[in-house]
């Protein structure tokens, strides 16, 4: 721009009559602090640009483009003074190529740019687009020094800080408090040992009873249902072919030991077989075994069911159709060893079943096979000689008798062996382990 | 530190035994692994051996200090017991105090409302939140995550990673997921599987670059195996 230019320039200017010595300067000069806001309007920029080129010899494609050169350079200058971060700088730029080439056109088209409230017709959209790619720029330089820091913090061991909100900085103090006193005495030296067997047994019976009772509470109602329809059903037969007493045991007492210990059986062969293949939830704590499943549930039936035998006879004696156990403890002790037998064949059986699934089903069958021989509607000494030794192979059989000579003071059973009983109990157990150790490992938790 | 002594296995999957494990001897120290190998779909058998969650045909893996439960895996968060009588028997087993307890999960998750109803009712999120946070109550030395981490943002995440984070200083984390990123931000060494055989690895982005993570195709099917022998049950009455 040469001398004369300038003068010629200045000349326009103080055409108006009122104008003083730089007083147009606002509209022209690149305002620093409104030109790197975030959300500043593309008119930062236009505006003096514009204010520029009017003041400036503009009839020449040349002569605009030395202005526009010359706001580039004291962009750039402006950038390089405030010290500004490279994506908004370039974001900067990029604006300032658009207005230009956007003006350009416009000029060169024929429109009045000079005119008070010009702006080019594409100039916010374009400004737009280029605001959301440089927001996108923005969050992905953001993410990537979040990871940054991220994964320094894990190669360094230390924890990452993260900027949380005041009320959030609050609980996480709190919350840091709580897990402090939780792991209070915490050494790891002494962990890792295993945790003890009884402890777990115990906090899965808590568990257990809390499901039962978060189920329903009419499930153990139906417990005493169950005993009270069988126990009807056998004395009923007897009664209504005429018998009263059989070897000495009133009708009523011999079935409600029965049914009620049959059933009590059953339910633990069952449930637990079931509990050893599919509780498989519990598993994924450590410590907590099948087996361990499968011999809560044995527990927790033989205590419902001795809860049903104490309903039964007492609520029984009171109407005067049941009579009272010869020994509370020794009467007890039977039907504690016959769920012994229920939780040894449910070991047995889940075990089976992790081999062969569908072996569950049969199980109902074998043990219906099991109710008719197992003394539970008639006693060995009910059958004739030379049918009793095959009744006898059964040791079911000899606890049930076994079981009633404890109750009865009129009987005592001839044929039923406390050894016999009590060696199988124990083989059937060892069988029971054995096939839980080689079926453990098939156990997957769900 | 988990310590794995000559530990053979083959378990049942996907409707066949797969030859998982053939005498592996490998010695896990402190510090940060990933997971990694070509088939997705065993690394649950492999986290239930390193876990102590089913013990392997032959061997034995012994752990050195509190060793976590598979976080992240939600098997136990079902059926009608709920999220109280959980917490409950976690406290029990591991001997801490249950009403600290509650009052840290409750604390930490979105929706604490949840906790006293029946665990078949939550909602997918409610789960998986409280299966992290109910992790962070025991004193756990050894930190083994089945799955995503969480990253959603929102306060949960906050404060369950800040006090993740803080916890696992110094500690051990094992974690197998699908997530790439998870992997690159948190672990440092890679645990390979590959060939019946685990081993560890230095160079985890090389690791990363040879096993690809990928999202488990079983997960969709389930693990094959359905409900057991439901259809006796009906039979309670006994006769």
């Amino acid at each position: 721009m040469s001398n004369e230019d300038r003068i010629k320039g200045w000349r326009t200017r103080r055409k108006d009559s009122n104008y003083a010595v730089g007083s147009g300067v606002a509209a022209w000069r690149l305002d620093p602090a409104r030109l790197f806001e975030a959300k500043a309007p593309p008119a930062v920029l236009f505006k003096p640009l514009l204010a520029r080129l009017q003041g400036e010899p503009q009839d020449s494609v040349a002569a605009r483009r030395a202005v526009y050169e010359a706001v580039q350079a004291e962009l750039d200058a402006e950038i390089a003074r405030g010290g500004i971060d490279e994506t908004l700088a370039d974001f900067s730029r990029r604006r300032l190529r658009i207005i230009v080439r956007l003006l350009e056109q416009d000029i060169r088209a024929g429109v009045d740019v000079y005119a008070p409230d010009y702006m080019p017709a594409r100039l916010v959209e374009e400004d737009e687009r280029l605001a959301a790619a440089h927001e996108r720029r923005v969050q992905r330089r953001r993410q990537d020094e979040a990871r940054e820091a991220r994964r320094r913090a894990s190669r360094d061991d230390v924890a990452l800080e993260i900027e949380l909100s005041p009320d959030e900085a609050g609980d996480l103090a709190i919350l840091r408090q709580r897990l402090q006193v939780l792991h209070e005495g915490h050494h790891p030296h002494h962990a890792g040992k295993g945790r003890p067997v009884g402890r777990t047994l115990l906090a899965m019976f808590v568990y257990q009873l809390r499901m039962m009772h978060g189920e329903s509470r009419i499930a153990l109602l139906w417990a005493l249902v169950g005993p009270v329809v069988l126990l009807t059903l056998i004395s009923s037969l007897y009664i209504l072919m005429g018998t009263h007493y059989i070897l000495g045991m009133d009708v009523q007492t011999f079935s409600l030991l029965g049914a009620t210990t049959w059933i009590m059986f059953r339910q633990i062969v069952f449930r637990s077989s079931t509990a050893y293949v599919s509780a498989r939830g519990l598993l994924n704590f450590q410590g907590v075994t099948p087996l361990m499943c499968a011999l809560v549930q044995a527990f927790l039936y033989v205590s419902v069911y001795l809860g049903v035998f104490a309903v039964l006879i007492s609520a029984g004696h009171a109407l005067d159709l049941i009579t009272l156990p010869k020994s509370w403890p020794g009467f007890m002790l039977y039907v504690v060893l016959m769920g012994g037998c229920g939780a040894a064949m449910g070991v047995l059986f889940g075990s089976i079943a992790t081999f062969w699934h569908f072996y569950l089903r049969l199980a109902p069958v074998i043990e219906r096979f099991l109710q008719i021989f197992s003394a539970v509607f008639f006693v060995s000494e009910q059958l004739p000689e030379q049918f009793r030794p095959w009744m006898l192979w059964l040791p079911f059989a000899h606890g049930m008798q076994l079981l009633r000579s404890a109750y009865f003071d009129a009987y005592q059973s001839q044929d039923a062996s406390l050894g016999y009983f009590l060696s199988a109990l124990v083989f059937l157990m060892v069988a029971a382990l054995a096939a839980e150790r080689l079926a453990r490992p098939n156990v997957q938790p769900m | 530190m988990i310590h794995l002594n000559g530990v053979a296995d083959e378990p049942y999957a996907f409707g066949s035994r797969q030859p998982l494990l053939a005498g592996v001897d490998l010695d896990i120290p402190v510090g940060r692994y990933a997971l990694l190998s070509s088939t997705p779909e065993l690394h649950r058998q492999i986290v239930d051996v390193l876990c102590c969650l089913r013990p392997p045909r032959q061997g034995f893996v012994k752990h050195d200090g509190n060793v976590s439960w598979a976080i992240g895996r939600q098997g136990f968060i079902r059926g009608k017991a709920s999220g109280l009588s959980i917490i409950e028997f976690v406290c029990e087993m591991y001997e801490i105090d249950a009403d600290a307890t509650y009052e840290l999960v409750a604390d930490l998750v979105s929706d604490p409302k949840c906790l006293a109803r029946p665990m078949e009712h939550w909602p997918l999120y409610m789960r998986q939140e409280f299966s992290f946070a109910l992790a962070l109550a025991p004193a756990f030395d050894v930190y083994v995550i089945e799955g995503a981490i969480p990253f959603e943002p929102c306060r949960f995440t906050r404060l369950w990673l800040a006090l993740f984070e803080e916890r696992l200083v110094g500690r051990t984390l094992i974690l197998s997921s699908y997530r790439q990123n998870q992997m690159a931000d948190y672990c440092l060494k890679g645990l390979i599987y590959e060939r019946s055989d685990l081993s560890i690895e230095d160079d985890l982005d090389q690791c990363l670059r040879r096993f690809p993570p990928r999202r488990s195709r079983s997960e969709s099917g389930g693990t094959g195996d359905g409900a057991f022998g439901s259809g006796f049950e009906e039979a309670q009455l006994g006769f």
